[in-house]
């Protein structure tokens, strides 16, 4: 065999195993590639089953946040509604008194009312007062009663 | 038989590094994708525990139903008393 031939089988020769080792090594890289990408298809596949029900979660929680919130709304603009009445109601007998006060002052021949009292704190009227108020009939010659006449 | 050995020359001085070459510039990014999947995969294994709380959603969403409940009965008391 001639020397030239050796020479050209030897560099086809390492031309091969360069290649072949080459595309082995590639091959290895992508086989790792392969299992770190199944991995982390694994894990986001995961991290989708997990996060699938959120949104619908998310939502119930809106709507119920949304429902107490007109709740306590509309809570709040009926309590306000039904204490104006309430307060207009507790300003007009103060307004009352005090005109009973103006027109029943000392010298006037009458006796003097008593202030008005709140009827949750006045004590309640007793038997006693009861037969006081049916003892003592009324003073004769004053009013219109059916005694005067 | 000078041909030959002219062939045998260029294809050990030309060819086979060109061939070498091109290999390389195939295997290096090769090797970088094997990286960044080393990086997704290192830094993937932490994404999970940060979703650990979405499990509480569940518990959230009843607890908002219960003071939803509990708003309810505290407005009406309120309209009884007012």
């Amino acid at each position: 065999m001639d020397p030239a031939h050796v020479v050209f089988l030897i560099g086809v020769t390492l031309t091969i195993v360069a290649i072949a080792g080459y595309l082995i090594a590639i091959a290895v890289i992508l086989k790792r590639v392969v299992n770190r990408l199944v991995t982390i298809l694994g894990a986001v596949e995961a991290v989708t089953e997990t996060a699938q029900p959120v949104g619908a979660i998310i939502d119930e929680i809106n709507r119920d946040l949304d429902a107490g919130r007109k709740l306590m709304e509309n809570g709040v603009t009926r309590l306000e509604e039904s204490r104006e009445p309430a307060r207009a109601t507790a300003d007009e007998p103060a307004r009352h008194a005090a005109d009973r006060h103006a027109s029943e002052a000392p010298g006037s021949g009458t006796a003097t009312a008593a202030p008005p009292t709140d009827t949750a704190t006045a004590a309640p009227p007793t038997a006693a007062d009861a037969d006081a108020d049916e003892a003592s009939p009324p003073p004769r010659g004053t009013g219109r009663g059916w005694w005067n006449r | 038989m000078t041909l030959l050995w002219i062939g045998n020359v260029i294809f050990l001085a030309v060819v086979i590094p060109v061939v070498v070459i091109i290999l390389r510039r195939v295997v290096t990014p090769a090797t970088e994708i094997q990286t960044y999947a080393d990086d997704i995969t290192e830094h993937g294994a932490q994404f999970a525990p940060h979703l650990g709380a979405l499990g509480d959603l569940a518990t959230t969403r009843d607890l908002v139903k219960q003071v939803n409940a509990d708003l309810e009965r505290y407005v009406r008391a309120l309209e009884r008393i007012g």
